[in-house]
């Protein structure tokens, strides 16, 4: 946990929060959600004179830059790429719930109480095959002294991995969807003229803002 | 920033990536020799200390060990040594190269001019990448997936199935089978009383003949009181060692009571740390075997608080002749066969009793029942004599008993019964099915129930003493508040009850209509219960004394014996002797 929390500070020193755009579950739906905002910032105050100045000024990659009309797909491609993605989007998701749930022992294996259930069990084996090199253990006399029986504990961490059956097929289709949405985005092209803030990935610092010209002679004016 | 400066930067960034690897490399290698080295359990040095064992006086073996002594704690705390400077160094390192790195990336904060966006091929580029990661993923989980599958959950179900299968016998659709199983030991247990003659290894558990012969439990025959002996003592003195035929001091304490099988005498002893079960010849007193209870799996590495006057050791044993079983206050429980090897031993958990667990073992046929009344989730279950696994297990909604088992054939079916706060109960012994229960008594129950002539008696201090007879309902036949106990258990006959208290008095009424017939105040307590031997009580108070008197309307008092020691046990009997433990003595009576 710890190693994971110091790889993140010292990539946050090169990547701007590298947790929150490329990990985060709640981020991925803030992404969605945000898409549908009514009001957004924007880069120029007025029209863009495509200058090129904020093309690079976002620490997010969060500036969609203008696409040209020549290259827009005729209608046949269109609705062939937008049947495929019908599919491929509800396929992923029934792939990923199905992988999910399969996972369910592997994800189980971080919840307190299986942890527990399978030091015990080590422990038990351990007394059985070499009881001479008994090691303590701090968990195992912990759950001792509760008095609770060996057997309840085991039940508990088995209906445990029964239930990150439905978690992981729920985890599993969520990633599904992810990867069908982002498959989506990448097969569709938009046309755009100006340079514009994606609304799902852009956190509205404003540094773009400092680039653009416009910006600056309206402020010295 | 001019390029001089950042090519010094570009040294700098590359030259502390480099030193932090190798620091890490050195770390790791380092770290790896560190986890292998012990110092005080050198194997060299173990094997000099051998030699030396064998040759004490070598002095230059000595030296020798010494100074490899030295040598391996100095490799051992070099290399801690080493570790934590090496984790300095390498956070130097990385803090350097990260600020090398941020001077050299502020220096490129410049707005980049790029070549004309292709968007359609870095989407496509995007696209396939992103194909590439998500099946690659799906790989990984799958192969994860592949080797976990169902490995921890069969390993957690195959336990709880090894450790309680029967004790889904209990749900409505198992009755049946339970039924079956109930008629089938039936058939065995007469088939057995028919088959005397077979030999004792040739059957799991002992006849009624058999076990009527010896004395196999906490208060004989079913832990009831009764037993039947010939030319049992009524004189003896401990003091001027009167009728003593033996005495030898248990090695650890323990406020069990002996049981006895043929020639062998079984109690155990237990303290904070060991706890040990101890065979005797009940002929001549000689420690036959010791059997320490250790490694039993499961078993807390520290015994629980318990009071001075409960102890570790004060449930009383059982055996059938093949076995001896014990249990201690940690909830190990363990079976020892008759020449003092384990036979299997498993914990029950640690009981939450802030006294001490003190329920004695029961047998009935081939189970093994345990009271297991504790703070939370009280049961009573039995084990198989032949493995120790749960053949049943009945949850019970009681608060803590210090009570023990007793069971008793009432002529329709045997049952188990059982006292705790609060109710009496009663149990199927084969399948744990509740039989009945009556809500009568409270308090932190000691005694156990007595039975006789199908009337059932219970009693607690600051409750009552209740007479329930049996039948298609049982109901409370008669109960009265005068005279109640708090640890010793009462005793019956057909025509009396006779209830002892633990500040001295005894009463006596009439089983039947609850009726006082007599009462009489002894100048001592007792905490030790009271064995009807041929129509006579033996009843030891604290101090040792064992008073004799006739189970009869009028108290009769035939003899007073002092044994020269506190005593809270209770005595156990044979043709001819009279076993009793004293607080740290164990004395055989008889001529």
């Amino acid at each position: 946990m710890f190693i994971i929390g110091a790889i993140f500070l010292v990539a946050g020193m090169f990547i701007a929060r590298p947790y929150c755009r490329f990990f985060c579950p709640y981020g991925v739906i803030l992404n969605w959600f945000s898409r549908f905002s009514k009001y957004h910032m924007q880069i120029t105050p007025t029209t863009c004179i495509q200058c090129r100045l904020c093309e690079n000024s976002c620490p997010f990659g969060a500036i969609d830059k203008p696409e040209k009309l020549n290259i827009k797909e005729d209608k046949t491609v269109l609705a062939r790429k937008f049947l495929i993605l019908a599919l491929i989007i509800p396929a992923l998701i029934f792939v990923g719930g199905y992988v999910g749930r399969q996972m369910n022992e592997t994800l189980a294996k971080v919840n307190p109480k299986v942890q527990l259930a399978q030091e015990v069990f080590r422990y038990n084996k351990i007394a059985k095959e070499n009881p001479e090199n008994l090691p303590e253990n701090v968990d195992v006399e912990g759950f001792k002294a509760s008095g609770k029986t060996e057997k309840e504990l085991f039940k508990e961490a088995a209906d445990k991995i029964e239930e990150f059956k439905m978690g992981g097929m729920l985890v599993g289709g969520f990633m599904g969807l992810v990867f069908g949405l982002m498959l989506a985005g990448l097969s569709i092209y938009r046309y755009r003229t100006d340079y514009t803030p994606n609304k799902g990935e852009c956190f509205s610092c404003g540094r773009c803002m400092d680039f653009c010209p416009i910006t600056i002679k309206n402020e010295k004016e | 920033m001019n390029s001089k400066n950042n090519e010094l930067w570009k040294k700098i960034a590359y030259g502390t990536a480099f030193f932090a690897v190798f620091i890490a490399i050195l770390l790791i290698v380092n770290y790896i020799q560190y986890s292998q080295l012990d110092p005080v359990n050198a194997k060299i040095i173990e094997n000099l200390m051998q030699r030396l064992n064998e040759d004490p006086n070598n002095e230059a073996l000595r030296e020798e060990i010494r100074s490899i002594d030295l040598l391996s704690r100095k490799a051992y705390f070099t290399s801690q040594w080493q570790i934590r400077m090496g984790g300095y160094l390498l956070l130097a390192a990385v803090a350097l190269f990260v600020i090398a790195m941020q001077i050299l990336l502020s220096g490129k904060r410049e707005v980049e001019y790029l070549e004309k966006d292709e968007a359609f091929f870095a989407q496509a580029k995007a696209r396939k990448w992103l194909i590439f990661g998500g099946l690659s993923l799906v790989m990984l989980a799958l192969i994860s997936a592949f080797l976990s599958h169902k490995q921890l959950e069969n390993t957690f179900v195959q336990n709880i199935a090894n450790d309680s299968l029967p004790s889904d016998s209990l749900s409505a659709e198992n009755n049946q089978v339970n039924e079956n199983e109930e008629l089938a030991a039936e058939e065995l247990s007469d088939t057995l009383k028919n088959i005397d003659s077979l030999a004792i290894e040739q059957t799991p558990f002992p006849t009624a003949k058999e076990v009527a012969e010896n004395y196999a439990t906490f208060r004989g025959i079913g832990g009831n009181g009764v037993v039947y002996k010939k030319n049992v003592p009524t004189k003896w003195n401990g003091t001027s060692k009167q009728n003593i035929l033996w005495k030898i001091k248990t090695p650890l304490q323990g406020y069990n009571s002996p049981i006895i099988w043929g020639d062998k005498l079984f109690v155990s002893g237990a303290d904070e740390t060991k706890r040990e079960v101890y065979c005797f010849d009940r002929n001549t007193g000689k420690l036959l075997w010791t059997h320490q209870v250790k490694n039993v799996a499961g078993s807390p590495s520290s015994a629980p608080k318990v009071t001075a006057d409960t102890g570790h050791a004060a449930p009383t044993l059982a055996t059938d002749g093949r076995r001896v079983y014990a249990i201690f206050s940690n909830g190990d429980v363990v079976a020892v066969d008759m020449e003092g090897n384990r036979v299997w031993a498993r914990n029950l958990g640690v009981m939450g009793n802030h006294y001490g667990h003190s329920s004695s073992l029961m047998l009935f046929q081939d189970k093994l029942i345990v009271q297991y009344d504790q703070k939370s989730e009280a049961k009573v279950m039995a084990l198989n004599i032949l493995t120790g696994k749960t053949v049943w297990s009945t949850p019970r909604k009681v608060k803590i008993s210090w009570a023990s088992p007793i069971v008793v054939s009432t002529g329709k079916q045997t049952e188990v019964i059982l006292v705790a706060d609060p109710y009496v109960a009663s149990y199927n012994p084969y399948t744990g099915k509740e039989n009945w229960k009556i809500d009568c008594i409270f308090g932190e129950v000691g005694p156990s129930a007595a039975y006789a002539d199908g009337v059932v008696f219970a009693t607690n201090e600051y409750a009552n003493l209740s007479a329930i007879k049996l039948g298609e309902t049982p109901e409370i036949l008669w109960q009265s508040d005068e005279y109640m106990s708090d640890v010793p258990s009462p005793i019956a006959t057909k025509d009396y009850l006779f209830l002892i208290t633990s500040y001295g008095a005894v009463a006596c009424y009439g089983s039947k209509d609850g009726k006082k017939l007599w009462e009489h105040e002894f100048s001592t307590g007792f905490y030790g219960s009271p064995v009807l031997v041929n129509n006579s009580i033996y009843l030891i108070d604290m101090k040792g004394n064992t008073h004799i008197f006739i189970a009869s309307d009028k108290f009769n008092l035939i003899a007073t014996n002092p044994l020269g020691e506190n005593s809270t046990c209770t005595p156990a009997f044979a043709d001819g002797r009279i076993y009793i433990r004293g607080k740290e003595n164990l004395y055989c009576i008889g001529k």
